[in-house]
Parts: C-alpha cells; sequence; structure tokens
C-alpha cells in the first residue's frame, strides 16, 4: 500500500510567496492606474469647471444684453405695466441710465444729471447674483413640436380619414410655437390657471392654485455646476465674475451670512462646507462695456441709381450686401464694446 | 517507497512550470504594455488639457502675439513686434533691405507709393499694441487735445462709451452721393461728364461742411475730381460742425491697423470719412476735405461709404509677428512678409495690419497666419524625448463676430504622430487686452496693469491711457 504524497510545508509556503508576490504586484499596477485614472478625473473635472465658467460668461453677457431691453415688469418708473419695452443701460432717447421705460422729458432731465441720476433698475453698485440651473419646467416653456400645424392626410399621425373636416386643410389651428402646458386660452378660471401655471414654470407652490409662485423645481444634476455674477460699475461698464463650483455665486462666507440677500447659510449648512466649495471652485472675473450699437445690419444698398440720366435716388431698404452669404443679424439688445479679462479678482465685484 | 521524482515526472513538471511561469510573464507583460498604453493615453489626454487650458489663457491675455514684459526667447521683437511703432523698439526704422532680412518695414510698409495704399508720409503709424501715447520725437501716437466743444475733441478716452443718443457719434453723410466715388486719375479714360457714375457729383450737397476729420476743412480745392472744377468753385476754409467721430476713426485707424479700427468701432459704425488725401499723389499732401475716405484699399472696400462692423464676406485678421516672418520657407524667395503671394502690396498690407481678406483676392488668411505666426510651444525648455504640443489662436473679425479659432498640435506619446483639434474660443478683445497692459510696468508686474475699480486713483495707466 502506497501513501499519499503530501506537499511538504516549507513547499506551501513557496507557493504561499509566489502567490502572495504576483497579487501584491498586480494590486500595485491596478492602484496605480486607478490612481492615474483618479488624477485624470481631477484635471477633467477642472477642464469642466474652466468649461462651466466660460459658459457662465456667454451667460452673463446675454443677460446683460437682454436687461437692457426687456424684463422689467412692474418698473418703479411705471409701476402696474408690464412687458414694456426699456431702451438700454444708456438710455438712447435721453441719455440717462437705464434700463427704464420712459424717457425723461426736458423739464424733468432739467434737474438731473445724466451721468449720476440713478437708473430704476439694476443701478450703478447693483450685484446680481445667478446660480445657473435647470428649472424642471421653465417659464412659458415650449415644446418641441416641428409642425403643430401639420396637414392631416391618412399617413399623418395620428392618420385622418377624407371624410375628416380637418383633412387636407392648412389649417392654423394650434398655436405655433406650441407651449408645452396646453393651455389654451386664459378664458375660462381653470384655463387661467393652467396658463398662469404656464407662465411661472414649476415651482414649489405655497398653495394649491398655480398662481402662487414659490422656490423653481430645479433638476438635481444641474446644481452646483456654475454661475455668473454681476457687477454694474459705471453707465454701461459692468464686472462679470464667472464660477464653475457650487457656491452660488457668493463671494464669502460673510456674504452668504449678511449679505445683501439676508442670510442665505441653510443653502450650504455651514461655513466649513462652504469653504471647501469655495476652495475647490473656478473663479474668473471680466469687464465689459455695452454698446446700444445693435450690429448686423449693412446698409450699402442704400444708394444712388447714377446710371440713369436722371439722377433718380432711390432707397433701398436696410438689407445685407447683395452677394454675401455670410449675413450677420443685428441683436436689438446691443453688442459689447469690449470684453476684458482681469488678471486679479478687482476690488468690487 | 519512492524517495525522488523520477525523470519523466521531473521533466513533465519542469515543462509544466515553464508554462506556468511563461503565462505569467507573458500575462505581466501584458498587464505591464497596458499600464503603459494607458498612462501614454492619459498623458496624451493630459496634453491636450493642458493645450485647452493654454488656448483659453492666450485668448483672454492675448499673451500668443504680445508678451507684457518681453520675451527674451523672441530675440528679434522681444515678444511686442506689435508695438514696434513706437520709439522705443530698438528696431525703429533700422535701416534695412527689401530681401527678406529684418529692414526698414516700418518705412517700407507705408512709404511704398503702391497704387490704392493708404498713406500719410507725415506721421508715425500704430500698431495693435502701441499705445496711443507712444510718442515720436515730436507728438503722441494719437495726441490728446481739449477742446471746449466736445464735437471737436481729439484723442482716446478709455470710460467714453460712445452713447448712441450723443450726437457726436452719427454720421453725417449722404449714402447716395459717396456710394458709387472713385477716385479721379490723370490717366483715367473715364469720362468725366454725366451721368458716369464713378464720379461724386454732389448734387444733393457739400457734406465735408457737416462733418471732417478736420475742425476747419477747405472745401472746393480737389482738382482731380468732377467738383473740384470751375464749375463748383471753391468754399473756402469752413468750420465744420463735427470732426470728432471722423477723427476718431482716422486715428484709431493709423494707430491700431484695420483689425483695431473695427474691434474699437461700436457695431456698425460707418467707416467712410471726410478729409482724406491723394491716394495717386502719396508724396504731395493736398487737400481734399471732401472726399470720403474709405478705410481700406479700393478693392475690398469696393468704395462703399459702409464697411461697418459687420464686415459682411469679409474678413479682417490681426496677423502676429514674429522672427518666424522672416524664415525663408523654401520657396526660393525670402520671407513670408517679403514673398507671400508675390506680392509687394500684399506684404505690405501684412505689415501694416492692414490686410483685409476676401474671397475676390483668393489670399488665405490661414496660411498667412500660419506662416507668419510663432507656434510658442506650451513648455518652451524641455527635453526632446517629452512629447510637444504648440497652441495657436487665430484672430479675426468676420461678419460681425470676433472669432478666435484655437488650434492644438501635439505628438502622441503612444504612436508618434501628430494630431490636432481645434475650437472657437471666447474672451477679451484687442482692446480689452490692451486694457490689460500698463503704459509704464512698474517692477514686478509682469507688464500687467493693476485695475483695482472703476475710477480708482491706483489703477495703472494702460496702452489707451495718456500720461497726465
Amino acid at each position: 500500500m502506497s501513501r499519499i504524497p503530501t506537499v511538504q510545508p516549507i513547499r506551501r509556503g513557496t507557493v504561499l510567496i509566489v502567490v502572495a508576490g504576483i497579487s501584491a504586484l498586480l494590486a500595485t499596477i491596478a492602484l496605480a492606474f486607478l490612481l492615474r485614472m483618479r488624477a485624470d478625473g481631477e484635471e477633467v473635472r477642472l477642464l469642466i469647471m474652466q468649461t462651466q465658467a466660460r459658459l457662465g460668461l456667454f451667460a452673463a453677457a446675454g443677460y446683460i444684453l437682454e436687461a437692457g431691453r426687456i424684463g422689467w415688469d412692474n418698473n418703479a418708473d411705471k409701476p402696474n405695466q408690464v412687458h414694456h419695452e426699456t431702451y438700454g443701460w444708456i438710455d438712447v432717447r435721453d441719455g440717462f441710465m437705464g434700463p427704464k421705460i420712459e424717457a425723461y422729458s426736458s423739464a424733468v432731465a432739467a434737474g438731473r444729471d445724466p451721468t449720476t441720476y440713478a437708473s430704476p433698475n439694476f443701478p450703478v453698485g447693483h450685484i446680481g447674483r445667478f446660480p445657473l440651473e435647470v428649472w424642471q419646467r421653465p417659464p412659458c416653456a415650449l415644446a418641441m413640436e416641428q409642425a403643430p400645424n401639420a396637414i392631416k392626410t391618412e399617413i399623418s399621425n395620428p392618420s385622418t380619414p377624407r371624410s375628416d373636416p380637418l383633412y387636407g386643410k392648412p389649417y392654423l389651428i394650434n398655436p405655433d410655437p406650441t407651449p408645452v402646458q396646453s393651455a389654451g386660452l386664459p378664458t375660462g378660471s381653470a384655463n387661467a390657471a393652467k396658463f398662469a401655471d404656464w407662465i411661472l414654470g414649476d415651482r414649489v407652490l405655497a398653495t394649491a392654485t398655480p398662481t402662487s409662485s414659490g422656490a423653481p423645481i430645479i433638476r438635481p444634476e444641474s446644481q452646483g455646476l456654475g454661475w455668473f455674477r454681476i457687477y454694474r460699475d459705471g453707465p454701461a461698464t459692468f464686472v462679470i465674475t464667472v464660477g464653475g463650483g457650487a457656491t452660488r455665486g457668493f463671494k464669502d462666507w460673510n456674504e452668504v451670512v449678511n449679505g445683501p440677500w439676508g442670510d442665505q447659510s441653510d443653502l450650504f449648512g455651514g461655513r466649513v462646507f462652504f469653504d471647501s466649495l469655495q476652495s475647490g471652485e473656478v473663479r474668473q472675473w471680466f469687464r465689459v462695456e455695452w454698446s446700444a450699437a445693435i450690429g448686423g445690419i449693412q446698409p450699402t444698398r442704400l444708394g444712388s441709381q447714377q446710371t440713369h440720366g436722371n439722377y433718380e435716388y432711390k432707397s433701398y431698404k436696410f438689407q445685407i450686401q447683395d452677394g454675401q452669404r455670410y449675413a450677420s443679424r443685428g441683436n436689438a439688445c446691443g453688442t459689447f464694446n469690449y470684453f476684458q479679462r482681469l488678471r486679479y479678482p478687482p476690488v468690487l465685484w | 517507497m519512492q524517495r525522488a521524482f523520477s525523470l519523466i515526472e521531473l521533466l513533465i513538471a519542469m515543462a509544466l512550470g515553464m508554462i506556468i511561469i511563461y503565462t505569467a510573464v507573458a500575462g505581466f507583460r501584458l498587464a505591464s504594455s497596458s499600464i503603459s498604453v494607458a498612462n501614454r493615453l492619459s498623458v496624451e489626454n493630459r496634453i491636450i488639457r493642458a493645450g485647452i487650458t493654454d488656448a483659453l489663457d492666450k485668448v483672454d491675455f492675448w499673451t500668443d502675439v504680445d508678451a507684457p514684459a518681453g520675451d527674451a526667447a523672441d530675440s528679434a521683437f522681444n515678444g511686442q513686434a506689435l508695438r514696434v511703432w513706437t520709439d522705443n523698439h530698438p528696431l525703429f526704422r533700422i535701416g534695412g533691405d527689401a530681401s527678406g532680412g529684418i529692414g526698414d518695414w516700418w518705412q517700407y510698409s507705408f512709404h511704398t507709393g503702391t497704387t490704392n495704399d493708404e498713406f500719410e508720409p507725415s506721421r508715425t503709424k500704430g500698431a495693435p499694441f502701441a499705445a496711443f501715447s507712444a510718442s515720436t520725437a515730436v507728438s503722441a501716437l494719437w495726441p490728446r487735445m481739449g477742446s471746449s466743444d466736445p464735437k471737436h475733441q481729439r484723442g482716446w478716452s478709455a470710460t467714453y462709451a460712445w452713447p448712441a443718443h450723443d450726437s457726436r457719434t452719427w454720421w453725417y453723410g449722404d449714402y447716395g452721393s459717396v456710394e458709387r466715388e472713385s477716385w479721379y486719375t490723370t490717366n483715367s479714360s473715364a469720362p468725366k461728364t454725366p451721368p458716369n457714375k464713378n464720379y461724386n457729383w454732389q448734387e444733393m450737397g457739400r457734406y465735408g461742411v457737416f462733418a471732417n476729420r478736420k475742425e476747419n476743412p477747405r472745401l472746393g480745392h480737389d482738382t482731380k475730381t468732377i467738383y473740384g472744377n470751375s464749375d463748383s468753385g471753391p468754399f473756402g476754409v469752413v468750420q465744420a460742425s463735427h470732426s470728432w467721430r471722423d477723427s476718431q476713426l482716422w486715428y484709431l485707424r493709423y494707430s491700431l491697423g484695420p483689425y483695431g479700427l473695427y474691434d474699437y468701432l461700436p457695431a456698425n459704425a460707418i467707416s467712410s470719412i471726410r478729409g482724406g488725401f491723394d491716394f495717386q499723389h502719396p508724396n504731395t499732401i493736398t487737400e481734399v476735405d471732401e472726399r470720403n475716405v474709405i478705410q481700406f484699399s479700393s478693392y475690398t472696400a469696393d468704395h462703399h461709404p459702409s464697411m461697418a462692423k459687420t464686415l459682411a464676406g469679409m474678413a479682417i485678421a490681426l496677423y502676429p509677428f514674429s522672427p518666424y516672418s522672416f524664415v525663408d520657407w523654401g520657396d526660393g524667395v525670402g520671407g513670408l512678409w517679403y514673398n507671400y503671394n508675390s506680392s509687394v502690396d500684399t506684404k505690405n498690407r501684412i505689415i501694416g495690419q492692414q490686410f483685409a481678406a476676401t474671397s475676390v483676392t483668393g489670399i488665405n488668411s490661414f496660411l498667412i497666419y500660419r506662416k507668419s505666426s510663432l507656434a510658442k510651444p506650451i513648455i518652451p525648455l524641455k527635453p526632446d524625448t517629452w512629447p510637444n504640443c504648440d497652441v495657436r489662436v487665430y484672430r479675426r473679425l468676420k461678419t460681425g463676430h470676433h472669432i478666435n479659432s484655437c488650434e492644438i498640435t501635439w505628438t502622441s506619446p503612444l504612436t508618434g504622430e501628430k494630431d490636432s483639434i481645434s475650437f472657437m474660443g471666447f474672451g477679451s478683445t484687442l482692446r480689452g487686452a490692451r486694457q490689460q497692459r500698463a503704459l509704464t510696468p512698474s517692477a514686478g508686474s509682469g507688464g500687467w496693469a493693476a485695475w483695482y475699480k472703476l475710477n480708482d486713483p491706483s489703477n495703472d495707466l494702460t496702452l489707451d491711457d495718456y500720461k497726465p
């Protein structure tokens, strides 16, 4: 009877050492790989924050352009009037600082210095802070409906039989563009509430009626990515601060607690958390000057027809130059005279 | 009892062991090479990220075309080639030749007498980064002169926003009378009688009296145009109603070049001004104060008065200047500034920063830029074995927009191939970049101007400011 050979203890130890060594080697390689990937992720995060900050610059520029011309409902100059047009940060009608609805009459303007008399909206020294978040449903949201009034046929969706009175008729029955929330006309009380709900966007409602405006409902994945902030330091000049991070545009903790927006410390829970957010954030400062010039129009065809013997002068409409494919459309909100990245944070922003 | 392995057992055990070892080594090598590949890909990604960050930095601070504190690596221009039209540059008006070497190109670019070249022999010309107050021996590049009447003031004001309600910012003219104006030449065979459309008959009046770059223009003395003949008669020296706007355009053009002109002007500013000079006789300053002066050479402007900031269909590029501009690229005729397109006219426009590329001319502004620009590596001093990464930013004005095309080129540490990506950047304009730079840099500032807040007396003066 033969004995079953057994592995000697020393041999078992050798195998263990070899296996442990290889495992350690693999673990080291894996760890190094993971660390490299993590470092890559960190660097990509920095790039994403820079990108968010640059997007904030776009958004801030868009805000300055639009806010000079629209959006000042219930203007202090003319309360209870909504959706009125304003005429720029330096009002093109009277040279006083805007945005404002009414031009000052000569009698009113006589006692005021246009270079210092404060604008009723967003005056010099005012700060606007704008966290960039996406609403669940923004105000006046429109549906991505390409053809709200498509002609109905057998192959349309839904298909329509020829007997249908709408068959083949190019009726403009539906609003174009189509609201996300089909509201109808605000005639009845139910429609009125629905219409108001659409106007306001998705909000946390304080009451059951959608006419109550509460805090907007934000898509969670869009929070804490970026913000911009605007400080008006002159009649037409602004300091834009853009950030890639989650501080929501607060300068520091002191401003969170004692800033013009009241105590907002509950947004962050505490100073330590805010400071950690601030330290990991990308911030950049720009200075810009707004101009009322709208751009885009090239009135080269307003000209004379001197080839005619009678020197007829013919006024063409302002249009792009003939034969130019790359027409530039004007921006009714104005343009910018310059953008300047500030190398260091300014004193006021 | 078996006390040892048999030979066969040993051979089998050794074979199995070798197979196991070989497999382990192969696996290890594979894992190792995978790690290497991953690392190199990671390095490549880092290079791209660094390039993007560097490109955005260049878009914001324009350090690729102007080094605020100078650049010793650029022995020819000290990194400030676009300031060379000032007194302080060592190459200022140094004599030379036109064979591709660094010569008197300041003089050459503006003193050619070439047909349709813009010309004004009595003044120093600027460049995109020349300080307005940079002086020749006698006067500032763009003199600031006060006047009790704002309609006749001179010099740039960095805090004036050209507000639309201010009547001095308006253009006063007659589109009809200037649209088809062209210069009369002594050799012209065109009939000088109506209804030739190529002459400005001024049927609607003499608008030179309403707005002019000169406060006191002399009207009716231009004998080279039909309207200066005896039928019209001289009006003599008159007081122009407005001269601020026209002089602003005039000095912007000559202080900064066309890119700077359109960077600084508000959108849609009509670039027509009155009060000029005679293109055909550059050596003689003639009084042609009723002429409409287009801010470009004739074929790009087509004599339209409205080459506004929109610039539909036309691009104005900002060309950097570097030692590479003088490198012979192997086409046998010298440096770019001398030979490109075999056109002296083109060369002059590039040097003078006054070139407007159009589809009409067929000149590729990108090629000009590429051959003239200094592609700066993001790590200038590095071992040869390290992967390379170059960043360029092409700046041009096109269809009413500032366009900054960023191009990042790198050598892949994985394959050794060159690759590139490009994207559009959005950041500081030329005016913003000039306002970043100190007129008189303080020690340790790196050439940057400190800015604390609006109207703060501690703010440094910039290239746009004047010394008090």
